[in-house]
């Protein structure tokens, strides 16, 4: 099935079964690897992208759902040749460690200050529920969201 | 000190925060074909019948592997170094099941899709036999044999003094039982790697492993091919907590590498891995403590039963890793350690953060807070009149404890979380309650008095002013490579940009003896770096005294740049000096080192846990932590209170929730994340970290270990925190609601009586 | 390679052509959250999916007519955030804030919670107790409205029909209703991202002028094959006035409610402990403030 979608502002035209999960396509077809699989069964988070603005599991998701859709990756969160704020705190509160979590805990994040750019502790702590560290206890991940939360 | 007591961020952290570093599974090779595993959906029996026609049949297909095609080298999958004598009993497929995730075959295959899909057609029959969950009664004479040993194939004793004379003297014998349970690492990567053969046979195995040369060994022993034929190149880890320290899928991936001569990937997905990997030893303790009217511990007794699992892999090194602990926390003169380990039909047994010694600590903590208990003592003075002392010796001969600030540890802990007013404030009456508790816990620095310990370190200064460090390092995600590049820059007083470790690889790096392993990374190779560093500058003092014909007292070599005291305007940079030396003497800015661990000092920790029971269904909420710890120096403190509070994250699952579970066939009950609970981020207490520096002399720059003991004390702080709240004794763990609420309904009906 | 077919209808008129040619291998979704995960974890590899999500008309959460209707393509987060989910149901909107992760609530939909029957599913209790009604169309564009219990009849099992989809849900308002919903996840402290062990929903008639409970339905999920109406609660609370007193027989009753349903097997005996946990919880919602003038919590004795 052809399916036309737009990852990190660029259109991507591709024939692929459309059951194949968002996170497989990510991976495997168009090349975007930065989006990683931690358990398949979106209890882990490690996959989080952003579609159309919200942060979705893209183990969860099927091609076929994302045709017409806006996807956002870890990839796109860097801006000419700058990265985000949310990587620079992330980096300077001590957040990454083994970094495999870091892309789907960045793009929940990324997608929470989209929605609250001010969000206390407790929001940010339910916003990542769904994404597991096994390196950090979250604190200095959650320093971080604070960091830029306090951002004007 | 430039860079060492600061906090640098990990080497690789812009790859990682931009989704651009690659772990194995992101890694693609021309011509890659996909492999997967089939495992056994029994726990015990053997294969009466596979037919694997149906999956050779589907396009794509281009090979499956089972015992039946594959060599019987056996092997054992903890042998780190040639000469270390061990149980062999795996090998790549077997036709004996002995246990629910056992290797049965592996598809390999054009894609991922079709292996995924090939591996559902192959056709097994099994002939089942009794299946083994309890180690106790594994133990039993009419047990059925797991292997063709007796299923008990491990035993030893540990003793100082006369423990089973003093205990007759004693004021008071407190005796717990407790069991730990057997946990899965839950590193975020799953396990994976990658393998390709080239025209000659000789093979590449790229893994997120432990100890590269493990990995060599393993694949050699397995595939019974010499170790130079085969090359092991480290690949970035999304986390290993000792997972991925023993080879588990690389000798199958080389194997069909080696059959198909291509590069193979063969990935895990999460079940696979909770089942079919490797998983923290369960085990059950039996402690008995004496203690005369005053606290003093006057003798104790210890008894562990060691739930290997399905295979021997480091199941007697565990059960010796535990006992040896149990001597250097506290000041016990009479004291005997006796310990089994045993086979069950359940997954394998491995390295796993502490290595035994969240087991031993979780057993020997709890029960200190029951004599406490039953002297009707505060925890804290109990544990203060009986801890080490710095340069104790060690009772039963074991390496010097070194600098062990433990009693520091405590004083400040308990001062900083107002342990006094915490402990004795009353109880709460309603449905949630509030209590509190401590656990203290003792671990090493390497493997020096047991095993060898050594690694050869090459650092050399390039003419364009790089300083690269070559070295067998493995970085797990915890910063091995930055702190090695803090010590380095630090020594040569270069900035850390220039600083240069290439990939750990077989081919690349020197020989190192046991890679990342038993907290030796900072300590050893730390030291190495180090050390190496001193010989450079050392070098090139010399030789710069020469070329700037000075006196070598009269060398500074700084900020990068060298020059004679005496003609401070004429600077060279470490580079060219480097170039002048390389053309005037044939020498190279650089030295080879091979370091010997010159010790093994204990580090020690204590943490204060604070939590509150809902009392109507069993829920434990942590409301909060303090980790206390004697570090030495901290290389750097942002890495250290990472580390720390994400061990502390392990340490609640251990004592709330995370068990690997298994229904009467042996079949595990919560083979994914949905069921296998980990702490997340609500539920997570922000862990407070205070850190003791008073230095070790024999670590670089005072440093000692801190990877795996930050995870040990947390158990049993947690634990006796629940017991202190609701006045219970929980003796297993996890903790789960439904085992507090027995343990309250048990007080209860006793109170009733 | 075997591959799927897949329809995204636009309109529920598209809609109806897919669902004409619906057969055993033809499945619907909605976020897919649950379905993706079915598919993968049976080795289905093949047929025909049909994507609900594109149906704009569906995703509305509106009043009309007395009664709060949900489109079968509301998210658990538009649900959970809605306030007039809130304020007519609130049972409704603490559920779907209380499903899965953030990640999970942004994807699925409370229509396709109904459909996967899903024993321990978090609406169902919630839709049951504010007697929900379920608006269905079928193939040859017939629509049919069924109540919870002609809806989900087993363990992942419903009335629906192959060509048949969830496209309302249908509450009836009630004047004086006030509702609230609680839950445990299974085997540990886990407070988030949890499936459920035992969920219970409350939906009551209260009148605080004449302090009286006049109605009361009161729902225990996960604790059967089906959520079931908690018949001894409900009538304890019926006709009464809510003290500390009552409070305590409610969950009594709840808890003796699923010491039945359980019938003896050991391994659910903590579902028990946790319907009193979540009867104080529910019972304080409903009534804690009444009954302590809103200063502290009700406990129990």
């Amino acid at each position: 099935m052809n399916i036309v979608f737009i990852v990190n502002g660029d259109e991507y035209r591709i024939d692929t079964d459309p059951g194949k999960r968002l996170l497989d396509v990510l991976r495997e077809d168009i090349g975007f690897t930065g989006t990683k699989e931690g358990c398949g069964e979106g209890e882990c988070g490690a996959c989080t992208v952003i579609v159309d603005g919200l942060a979705v599991n893209s183990c969860l998701v099927m091609a076929g759902q994302i045709n017409g859709k806006e996807v956002i990756t870890v990839e796109g969160l860097e801006k000419d040749g700058e990265l985000d704020r949310l990587q620079k705190a992330f980096i300077s509160n001590g957040a990454v460690q083994c970094g495999y979590c870091t892309p789907g805990m960045l793009m929940s994040c990324k997608a929470l200050l989209m929605k609250n750019p001010h969000p206390n502790e407790e929001e940010i702590r339910l916003a990542i529920a769904g994404n597991l560290c096994r390196c950090t206890g979250y604190t200095k991940i959650v320093a971080a969201v604070k960091e830029v939360s306090q951002d004007v | 000190m430039k860079y060492v007591g600061s906090y640098v961020p990990i080497h690789d952290v812009i790859e990682k925060v931009t989704g651009k570093v690659k772990y194995v599974g992101d890694m693609e090779l021309p011509g890659m074909l996909h492999a997967k595993l089939l495992l056994s959906n029994i726990a015990h029996g053997r294969i009466k019948r596979i037919d694997t026609s149906k999956a050779e049949a589907l396009a794509g297909v281009k090979g499956v592997f089972t015992y039946k095609n594959s060599p019987v080298n056996m092997y054992n999958s903890h042998k780190w170094i040639d000469g270390l004598e061990v149980v062999k009993d795996e090998c790549l497929f077997s036709e004996k099941i002995r246990y629910y995730g056992d290797r049965v075959a592996a598809v390999v295959a054009i894609d991922k899709q079709t292996a995924e899909r090939a591996v559902r057609l192959i056709e097994v029959e099994y002939e089942e036999l009794p299946v083994i969950i309890d180690p106790e009664e594994a133990m039993k004479e009419d047990a059925v044999r797991i292997h063709e040993s007796d299923n008990v194939v491990f035993k030893k004793e540990l003793a100082c003094g006369y423990p089973e004379k003093e205990m007759e003297n004693a004021f008071l014998v407190v005796t717990d039982r407790i069991e730990t349970p057997k946990v899965h690492h839950g590193a975020m990567e799953t396990h994976g790697c990658i393998a390709d053969t080239d025209p000659s046979g000789n093979i590449t195995v790229w893994s997120p492993c432990q100890v590269i040369f493990q990995v060599q060994l393993i694949v050699s022993e397995a595939l019974g091919i010499p170790q130079s034929k085969i090359r092991v190149i480290k690949t970035t880890l999304g986390g290993s907590f000792g997972g991925k320290g023993q080879p588990t899928l690389e000798p199958i991936c080389a194997y069909l590498s080696s059959q198909l001569k291509k590069p193979v990937k063969l990935l895990m997905d999460r079940t696979e891995s909770i089942v079919g990997t490797r998983t923290r030893t369960k085990t059950i303790g039996t402690v008995k403590t004496a203690v005369d009217a005053e606290g003093n511990i006057i003798a104790r007794d210890i008894d562990v039963i060691v739930d290997m699992g399905a295979y021997f892999t480091n199941g007697s090194a565990v059960a010796m890793a535990m006992g040896k602990k149990a001597f250097k926390l506290y000041r016990i003169k009479n004291q005997r350690y006796n310990v089994v380990s045993v086979y069950t039909n359940t997954p394998i047994g491995g390295a796993a953060r502490g290595y035994g010694s969240p087991q031993i600590h979780a057993i020997t903590e709890i029960n200190m807070d029951n004599v406490a208990k039953g002297l009707g003592i505060d925890p804290v003075q109990l544990r203060l009149k009986n801890l080490v002392h710095p340069y104790d010796k060690d009772p039963i001969g074991g390496p010097e404890l070194g600098n062990a600030r433990v009693i520091d540890c405590v004083e400040k802990g308990a001062e900083a979380f107002g342990w006094k007013d915490r402990f004795e404030r009353r109880k709460d009456t309603g449905r949630f309650v509030r209590g509190v508790g401590m656990a203290c816990c003792a671990h090493g620095n390497g493997y020096f008095g047991a095993y060898p310990d050594f690694i050869t370190v090459s650092l050399r200064i390039t003419g364009d002013g790089y300083a690269v460090l070559k070295g067998a390092f493995h970085d797990l995600g915890c910063g091995t490579n930055t702190t090695m590049m803090q010590i380095v820059a630090d020594t040569l007083d270069l900035d850390i940009e220039k600083i240069c470790i290439p990939d750990t690889d077989t081919l690349v790096s020197p020989f190192d003896s046991a890679g990342t392993q038993a907290s030796r990374v900072t300590y050893v190779c730390g030291g190495a770096s180090m050390k190496a560093a001193q010989m450079v500058k050392e070098k090139m003092v010399r030789y710069s005294a020469g070329i700037l014909e000075c006196n070598i007292e009269d060398i500074v070599m700084k900020k990068g740049y060298i020059w004679d005291r005496n003609n401070e305007s004429h600077r060279i940079s470490y580079g060219d000096m480097a170039a002048l030396i390389e053309n005037r003497f044939s020498d190279e800015a650089g030295e080879t080192v091979t370091y010997q661990s010159p010790g093994n000092p204990a580090c020690y920790a204590a943490n204060f846990a604070e939590v509150e029971v809902d009392t109507v269904t069993g829920m434990v909420k942590v409301l909060d932590f303090l980790a206390v710890h004697d570090i030495g120096k901290a290389i750097n403190p942002g890495f250290v209170t990472g580390q720390i509070q994400g061990a502390v994250q392990m340490g609640i699952g251990m004592a709330l929730s995370e068990e690997i579970t298994f229904d009467k066939k042996g079949r595990v009950q919560n083979d994914r994340l949905g069921r296998y609970l980990v702490v997340n981020a609500p539920d997570m207490p922000d862990v407070k970290v205070i850190l003791v520096e008073e230095g070790e002399e024999s670590g670089p720059y005072g440093a000692k270990s801190l990877g795996e003991i930050a995870t040990v004390a947390a158990a049993p702080a947690i634990i006796n925190a629940i017991n202190n709240a609701l006045d219970i004794n929980i003796n297993i763990l996890p903790a789960t609601p439904e085992r507090i609420m027995e343990k309250i309904r048990a007080k209860k009906d006793a109170s009733e009586k | 390679m075997e591959q799927f077919l897949f329809d995204t209808p636009k309109s529920v008129k598209e809609l109806i052509e897919c669902l004409k040619n619906a057969d055993e291998s033809t499945y619907i979704l909605s976020g897919g959250t649950d379905l993706t995960i079915k598919l993968r974890s049976r080795g289905v590899y093949s047929g025909r999916l049909i994507d609900m999500s594109g149906i704009s008309e569906l995703r509305h959460i509106k009043t009309e007519d007395g009664f709060l209707k949900i489109g079968a393509n509301a998210t658990f987060t538009e649900i959970g955030e809605s306030d007039i989910v809130e304020k007519y149901a609130a049972c409704v909107a603490h559920a779907a804030r209380q499903v899965g992760s953030k990640q999970i609530r942004n994807a699925a939909r409370m229509a396709g919670n109904i459909a996967n029957s899903s024993p321990r599913g978090d609406s169902i209790p919630a839709l049951f107790a504010m007697d929900a009604r379920i608006r269905t169309i079928d193939g040859s564009g017939k629509t049919a409205i069924r109540t919870m219990d002609e809806t989900v009849t087993g363990i992942g099992r419903n009335s629906l029909k192959k060509d048949e989809a969830i496209i309302e849900i249908i509450i009836p308002i009630k004047k004086d209703l006030i509702s609230a919903f609680g839950k445990y996840g299974r085997e540990s402290s886990r407070t988030t991202v949890v499936i459920a062990n035992l969920n219970v929903a409350a939906a009551v008639e209260y009148n605080r002028i004449n302090n009286v409970i006049n109605d009361a339905s009161i729902v225990v999920g996960s604790a059967a094959p089906v959520p079931y109406h908690a018949l001894a609660a409900e009538n304890i609370l019926k006709g009464s006035k809510p003290t500390a007193e009552l409070g305590e027989r409610f969950v009594a009753a709840l808890m003796e409610h699923v010491r039945e349903s359980i019938n003896g097997v050991r391994r659910y005996e903590n579902k028990i402990d946790e319907a009193a946990g979540v009867g104080i919880n529910i019972y304080n919602m409903l009534f804690g403030d009444i009954i302590t003038g809103g200063d502290s919590k009700w406990e129990r004795k």
